[in-house]
């Protein structure tokens, strides 16, 4: 297996917890940019695709109640395992920290022995979605091609936020908006999901002020409230 | 501006896809739109977005848009239509309307009106108020901030000079303490006149203090320095021990309720009525008072005319007992009306609130001092105030709490804005628009003053459960047609499985419908007309936040759909009132409106928005009246805590506690049947429509595919409920079907229902039926006396499983067909 070498940038988001407000704003406005497919007129159950979740955490009895969101999609990992786990090289970590998925090269490894995707389960986050509609994997793009088109631009869910609660950056750049807000908020009060499995993931969060961690930062105590098609995140 | 594709332009429009109020950017490409994104220099919304604007384009180029004008060829309800051409939709329609204003006369035609471009509304009330002379209009205003907020205004802190704007906006930007009462704000994304969410969050980044009052725990709760958790229907009972806390722990500000209000006017105890001046002298103005003057011991006269008193150097009593000798000689007792205010008080304890509200005596006590002592505060009300049968005296409480703290029309507070020189068009708005003679009394108000009364709103509309009853019964005149522009009532309207289905159906002679997309209610049109969506036409409004906005047209209308403003220019003319209506274009119309600000349509579409001018304090410097005399537009020019009018019209004059229609206090024979608490509305389970409007939009639709309840998880698990389970829940009026979000968030008493479903994915009628919030509700339960606001929430209901969804509804999770 390659390992990738760090890059020397890495664009990510930081997610304000203490801003959020589960609005879901952030995936809709991913939904639009992206085109991604809804579900069909007649049918409205069967669930569009979505690069994106929100994921509510809620803790205490009425009255005593928390609640807290998650955004949640591809965290463009430093050591991506999704990138290895493909047999087709679809997969690859851009200079730039970018992780992207080749148009033309996955076949959503129909040709496999097993037929089974590989990446979907390699990725511990659950961010990369089968689109039956192309007969392929995507993920979150952190927006490349507007960043591309316009260094000064910002991903689309960033831009659409009600709360304004996400920021774009590169957390290399000890001047990027992200580095500056980590710096404000200390960096003890920034975590990354799952830090156990050591891959780096570039989208980072505050936690809200007064709440520890680890009230907030387990995927398994959260409810899904929009995005993602399945639960696939455990 | 964003770098686009090439050939793809970026227009700047505000947005009318809720109530409005966020400056968005529509990328459009070969006269199509391609994209929506929120205008970073939009001043409330700041660049964001809300989910309608972002599937807008969903909604415009939907397959449920109406195309073409059509007529019906079937029966009422089949679905059977037949394309027609616009000239020939508006000769019929203008040749009906003709028929029946002059043979039934004008208020044999009714029309109504929905939210969702409610600027188009005031041509429309233009054009059937003068072309058609019908006084009868219907909207939801009894359940909606028009009908009861202003209300508690007009009487308390008077009427705006014209024009209005919308009554008591507040100032989030500038406030150091935002109370939510009944308003999730936040769960209302940014709709509600401007981008509330993300108003709210910056408003806590600046450290401002949030105050939530909900029975749910809602996205403004879970922000909040102090969430109360009330049980639903009793927050008169919470703002009156507000005021307790407030008013007896000192923590008023005193020179405004001394200076300004009507506190030190007496009140005869003989007959607990305002001391007037006809009751001291004989001919006397009876809307002149009188107070104690503490300097010359004797009473003084308050001239409302001059907004003075009759003497110079007067110090009036705030407090105390007074013999006051009447015209007739008769000496009686009178108190200052502060004493009575502050006697109606004095039980109000937060421990006595609490046992009502269910709200702990100390965070009662604790949220009222930080209201009082947190400068400036606003109070954002919901609709929750607007939809139960105490409207008024809710919303007087309420208003009260502002002006007792200083925090009325004040920066940070709870402002009301001027909107000089924007010309509004409305009824009465220039000279020859307006009623016939003899038409208004005509109207039908259900004997609600605030339906019936010019003095006591700014626009009297019908009380529309009595329009639909009265359609149905033909008593006491009959009612033959109705013209509806957005409007929904089957979906829309309290308990449309009575009279307004029968109306539709079988009563009315004559239906037309302008509208967007097919929906329940257009069905039973027998003409149908497509009207555009806010971003097909131009438009300026001064009724949402704190300023003008302007909507520039971003593409053309698709189909033959055109705007409202069209429809009633070639209605005007073709019925030979084509003098009220001179304007050829929406531009040139806009231009007019615009036109003594100073500015064009055009020069104001480079903002799409300017603001109201900052003026604080209008009371003191004569803007609040139309003499400009420093005071409020009033009665008696003071700020009214003591209602002179509502007393007049027979109504408490003072907010006073009652229990909801239905509780457990006043039915616990209904409440062994019934053990829950049913509110309906709330926009708490993932709320991304507007209204009844966009169920059919994918995007949206995907946010909440289905009606919901939320129940407590105890609660759920009584009744043998799990998440996502289909659940009926039954009032004594209906019961009606949801899908079951079982939580901890919500009082375990309490369930919450999504409130105007419908399925449009289902054949006609939708389903409308199925998941109607609204036939568990009954206006002839009882209404608001002064509004007739009906009990919309609060109600008596149970709740248990259903054996799956609605028929033909698919939920894939719980299977059925
Ligand atoms: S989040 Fe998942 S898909 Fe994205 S880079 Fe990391 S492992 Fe790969
Ligand atoms: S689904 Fe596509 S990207 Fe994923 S492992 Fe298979 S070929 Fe590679
Ligand atoms: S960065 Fe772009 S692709 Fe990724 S979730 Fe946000 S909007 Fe979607
Ligand atoms: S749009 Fe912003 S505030 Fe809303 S859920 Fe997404 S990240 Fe949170």
């Amino acid at each position: 297996m390659t390992k990738t070498a760090n890059s020397a940038k890495q664009y990510g988001i930081l997610v304000d917890m203490d801003y959020c407000l589960g609005c879901g704003i952030c995936v809709i406005a991913c939904k639009q940019e992206n085109n991604l497919p809804p579900f069909t007129d007649d049918e409205p159950t069967a669930g569009g695709h979505a690069w994106n979740q929100v994921l509510s955490i809620t803790n205490g009895k009425y009255p005593d109640l928390s609640r807290h969101y998650l955004p949640v999609h591809c965290m463009h990992c430093e050591e991506p395992p999704c990138l290895p786990a493909c047999p087709k090289d679809a997969i690859y970590k851009r200079e730039d920290g970018f992780v992207l998925i080749a148009k033309g090269k996955c076949n959503a490894c129909v040709d496999q022995p097993d037929g089974v995707m590989k990446c979907v389960p390699a990725c511990p986050y659950g961010a990369i979605q089968f689109n039956e509609q192309k007969g392929v994997v995507e993920a979150c793009t952190l927006c490349v091609h507007r960043i591309d088109a316009d260094p000064k631009a910002q991903p689309a869910c960033v831009r659409a936020c009600i709360g304004r609660c996400l920021s774009f950056g590169d957390f290399n750049d000890p001047n990027s908006a992200v580095s500056n807000k980590t710096k404000l908020a200390g960096k003890e009060n920034v975590f990354v999901l799952k830090p156990e499995k050591n891959i780096g993931p570039a989208i980072k969060y505050i936690k809200p002020k007064g709440v520890s961690v680890d009230k907030v930062a387990r995927l398994d105590l959260s409810e899904k409230m929009y995005g993602f098609k399945k639960q696939s995140h455990v | 501006m964003p770098k686009t594709e090439t050939g793809t332009k970026v227009l700047k429009t505000a947005c009318y896809l809720c109530h409005g109020g966020c400056i968005l950017l529509a990328h459009v490409k070969d006269g199509k739109l391609i994209k929506m994104e929120g205008d970073p220099d939009g001043p409330h919304n700041r660049g964001s977005i809300c989910e309608k604007g972002n599937a807008a384009i969903q909604y415009i180029y939907g397959p449920h848009r109406l195309k073409y004008p059509m007529k019906r060829v079937g029966k009422r309800g089949e679905n059977k239509w037949q394309r027609i051409s616009w000239d020939e939709a508006l000769d019929t329609i203008a040749e009906k309307l003709t028929y029946y204003r002059d043979k039934f006369g004008g208020e044999s035609i009714v029309y109504g009106w929905g939210t969702g471009r409610v600027i188009d509304n005031i041509p429309f009330k233009e054009f059937f108020g003068t072309v058609i002379g019908t006084p009868n209009g219907i909207g939801i205003g009894h359940l909606c901030l028009t009908k009861t907020r202003m209300p508690a205004m007009t009487v308390t802190t008077g009427k705006m000079p014209p024009p209005p704007g919308f009554a008591i906006n507040r100032d989030f930007e500038k406030a150091n303490c935002i109370v939510g009462w009944g308003d999730t704000i936040i769960d209302s994304r940014n709709d509600f006149m401007g981008a509330g969410g993300t108003r709210i969050a910056d408003a806590l980044r600046r450290g401002c203090k949030l105050i939530a009052i909900d029975p749910v725990y809602t996205r403004l709760a879970q922000k909040s320095s102090i969430w109360l958790p009330i049980r639903p229907g009793t927050d008169i009972a919470l703002a009156l021990a507000w005021q307790h806390v407030i008013i007896f722990e000192g923590l008023y500000d005193r020179e405004f309720v001394e200076k300004w209000t009507n506190a030190p006017f007496l009140v005869r105890m003989d007959t607990r009525n305002i001391l007037r001046r006809s009751d001291v002298e004989k001919g006397g103005n009876p809307d002149h008072f009188v107070a104690w003057d503490t300097i010359s011991r004797a009473p003084v006269i308050w001239n409302s005319t001059e907004v003075a008193y009759e003497k110079p150097n007067v110090k009036p009593a705030m407090s105390g007992t007074y013999d006051v000798k009447l015209a007739d000689g008769k000496v009686i007792k009178c108190r200052t009306a502060w004493d009575v205010i502050k006697e109606n008080l004095k039980e109000w304890t937060p421990e006595k609130a609490s046992e009502v509200t269910w709200i702990p005596a100390e965070k009662i006590r604790e949220s009222a001092i930080m209201y009082a002592t947190t400068k400036p505060a606003c109070i954002e009300w919901g609709v929750a105030m607007s939809q139960c049968a105490r409207s008024t005296a809710i919303n007087q409480a309420i208003l009260q709490l502002e002006c007792i703290t200083g925090n009325f029309d004040v920066r940070g507070g709870n402002a009301c804005w001027l909107f000089p020189k924007f010309r509004n068009v409305g009824l009465g708005s220039r000279p020859g628009i307006g009623l016939p003679r003899g038409q208004a009394e005509k109207r039908v108000t259900g004997g609600f003053p605030f339906s019936s009364e010019q003095e006591l709103t700014i626009a009297p509309s019908a009380w529309q459960p009595g329009v639909w009853k009265q359609i149905v019964t033909g008593k006491p005149y009959p009612i033959k047609v109705y013209f509806a522009c957005d409007s929904n009532p089957l979906v829309g309207h309290e308990k449309p499985d009575r009279y307004i289905i029968q109306a539709l159906r079988d009563k009315l002679e004559f239906i037309v419908w302008a509208d967007i997309t097919m929906t329940p209610s257009t069905q039973y049109a027998d003409i149908l007309l497509p009207s555009c969506t806010p971003l097909e036409r131009d438009w300026v409004s001064n009724s949402m936040e704190a300023g003008v906005f302007a909507g520039q047209k971003v593409i053309e209308p698709v189909y033959e759909s055109k705007p409202d403003f069209f429809i009633y220019r070639e209605l005007t003319h073709r019925m030979g009132r084509g003098d009220i209506w001179p304007w050829k274009t929406e531009e040139e119309w806009c231009d007019w409106q615009l036109e003594e600000m100073g500015i064009t349509f055009r020069e104001l579409t480079k903002t799409c928005f300017t603001p109201s001018p900052e003026d604080w304090k209008k009371y003191e410097t004569g803007l609040f009246r139309k003499d400009k005399k420093p005071g409020f537009q009033t009665t008696s020019g003071k700020c009214e805590l003591y209602s002179s009018v509502l007393e007049k019209y027979g109504i408490a004059p003072i907010p006073l506690f009652s229990y909801p229609l239905q509780s457990y206090e006043k039915n616990p024979e209904l409440a062994r049947d019934y053990p829950l608490i049913l509110i309906t509305g709330s926009r708490e389970v993932n709320y991304p429509f507007f209204h009844s409007q966009y169920r059919q939009v994918p995007r949206l639709r995907e946010m909440q595919p289905f009606p919901m309840v939320m129940i407590h998880s105890d609660t759920a698990a009584q009744n043998g409920i799990k998440d996502g389970d289909w659940v009926w829940v039954q009032s004594k009026f209906g019961k009606s079907r949801f899908k079951a979000d079982v939580t901890p968030r919500i009082m375990p008493r309490v369930v919450s229902v999504t409130h105007s479903w419908w399925y449009p994915e289902l054949p006609p009628p939708y389903g409308v039926f199925e998941s109607s919030c609204n036939i568990l509700v009954d206006p002839e339960l009882g209404a608001d006396p002064g509004t007739g606001t009906t009990e919309l929430r609060g109600i008596l209901c149970k709740v248990y499983k259903a054996e799956g969804p609605p028929p033909g509804v698919v939920d894939k999770e719980q299977g059925g067909a």
